[in-house]
């Protein structure tokens, strides 16, 4: 996790330069430069897809971090006790874990349809918010690697002390999806993916009704996001029913 | 093959699809539901039970039955005046000196009376200092006590249980414990109600008609 954050941090600062001298330029380019800057815009957006789906790929390796280090701080029953001994950059990092997948891959949708289309249309849209989203992708790297950096074998309190009769939630949710019904992990995956394929499609939508091959391309992307978004809310259903089977309470 | 035949053999594809997805369901509902309620849980903080803390802990009610604990904080806290046992019989061993040191607690009327044989054991009350089930300990005599003070745990002591104890750990008599534990701590744990799962369903459903909703407004016309 540690050193992907800094090679995320290290690929984003190259990618922002160089995302920063396009947007700045492509305003007033003539024709020829316009070119020699798309060729530019290919190399960042190669290298922004290597960060995205590396920071992707991150957040799943979060969880699995988390819990690998359960049996190494001492109180710790559930991943409530890692975000004690991680505090505060912990809570913050979750945080931001749980919404970066939405944002991450609006910019991912927007560029393969760039890629598709002849000329580039999006090279503007896409600098710009990529450096939109850069304090937000540096915020996650650099979370990351405070959050690992804090974590020490510390005794922490049990997650009882806070999710207990007097408490507004009386379960704990690390311990409830990850160890007692992780049939959870699936319905959450599942819902996460079709509420983030219906917000990127809601952003490639703005791009269906324009004229010539970004219409085109956009309204096929846009197809291939309602059926995922729906796919994915199946899925997440179709985990639904066995997860609630598993914590139905048994007639005795 | 005409389309007939093609519309026949895809519907008997999907049959025997749905009726595969169905078996696999309730399979893994069946070994979920097996796998939550299979394993008992401390009722005073809903720790699952493994076999060592099973075999740490003998405790039983009035009426011989067997009852569970994850540490000898959470066995007095069965004593609940609310929600707990009114007398309980409790067999466990010193967490320093291991097995052959029983330590047999028989408390009565919520831990109001409690009898304690040895006399000497004491409670290492740590997770009053910092919270949680790990940093209590059963101790057989004075010389135990000062024994996982200074080292937290030895190889008798429940491997969950193997860390330091935190300073300032308070070192109690069992039968003046009982009764406070019982009555300020007692039993926390609680099972996901109707009204959860209940929450889950509506939350799961109210997805689902968003998606679809979703996918009909997104979906582009031509496609459609």
């Amino acid at each position: 996790m540690v050193i992907l954050g800094f090679f995320a941090i290290a690929l984003t600062a190259y990618a922002a330069t160089k995302a920063w001298r396009i947007a700045r330029r492509l305003r007033t380019v003539t024709l020829e430069e316009r070119y020699v800057l798309e060729k530019g815009f290919y190399l960042v957006s190669t290298v922004v897809w290597v960060v995205l789906v590396s920071r992707i790929v991150a957040m799943v390796l979060y969880w699995v971090a988390n819990e690998s280090l359960i049996p190494l701080v001492p109180g710790a029953m559930c991943q409530w006790g890692i975000h004690q001994a991680g505090y505060p950059f912990s809570w913050v990092d979750t945080g931001l874990k749980s919404g970066i997948v939405f944002v991450y891959g609006m910019w991912l949708s927007l560029d393969l349809i760039n890629r598709r289309c002849k000329g580039a249309p999006l090279m503007d849209v896409l600098s710009k918010t990529f450096l939109l989203f850069m304090p937000l992708l540096v915020a996650d790297s650099a979370l990351d690697i405070a959050f690992y950096f804090r974590v020490e074998p510390v005794a922490v309190p049990c997650c009882r002390v806070a999710f207990s009769l007097e408490s507004l939630l009386h379960i704990c949710p690390f311990c409830f999806v990850f160890h007692d019904a992780p049939m959870f992990i699936a319905v959450v995956a599942g819902y996460g993916l079709s509420i983030a394929t219906a917000i990127w499609g809601a952003v490639v939508k703005r791009y269906a009704d324009k004229p010539g091959d970004l219409g085109e391309v956009s309204t096929k992307a846009l197809s291939i996001l309602a059926t995922l978004s729906l796919g994915f809310a199946v899925i997440g259903t179709i985990a639904l029913v066995p997860a609630i089977f598993q914590i139905l309470t048994p007639i005795t | 093959m005409d389309m007939a035949a093609k519309k026949g053999k895809g519907a008997k594809l999907a049959a025997i699809a749905v009726l595969l997805v169905g078996v696999v369901l309730l399979g893994v509902s069946g070994y979920l539901y097996y796998q939550y309620y299979a394993v008992p849980r401390c009722p005073a903080c809903g720790m699952l039970i493994t076999p060592e803390i099973d075999e740490h802990f003998n405790i039983r009610d009035d009426l011989g039955n067997r009852l569970h604990a994850c540490c000898p904080g959470c066995a007095l806290r069965l004593l609940d005046p609310v929600r707990g046992w009114r007398n309980l019989h409790i067999e466990t061993y010193c967490d320093y000196y291991g097995p052959k040191h029983r330590i047999v607690i028989d408390a009565k009327d919520h831990g109001a009376v409690v009898t304690v044989n040895p006399s000497t054991a004491r409670i290492l009350l740590g997770g009053k200092v910092v919270k949680g089930c790990v940093n209590n300990r059963i101790a057989y005599n004075s010389t135990a006590v000062e024994g996982l003070l200074r080292e937290g745990y030895t190889k008798y002591t429940m491997s969950w249980m193997q860390v330091k104890l935190p300073v300032g750990t308070p070192v109690m008599p069992v039968d003046k414990l009982a009764p406070t534990i019982a009555k300020d701590m007692g039993i926390q744990y609680v099972p996901p109600s109707s009204a959860m799962i209940a929450g889950i369903a509506i939350v799961g459903i109210v997805i689902l008609v968003a998606s679809i909703v979703a996918y009909r407004k997104l979906m582009p016309k031509v496609v459609q």
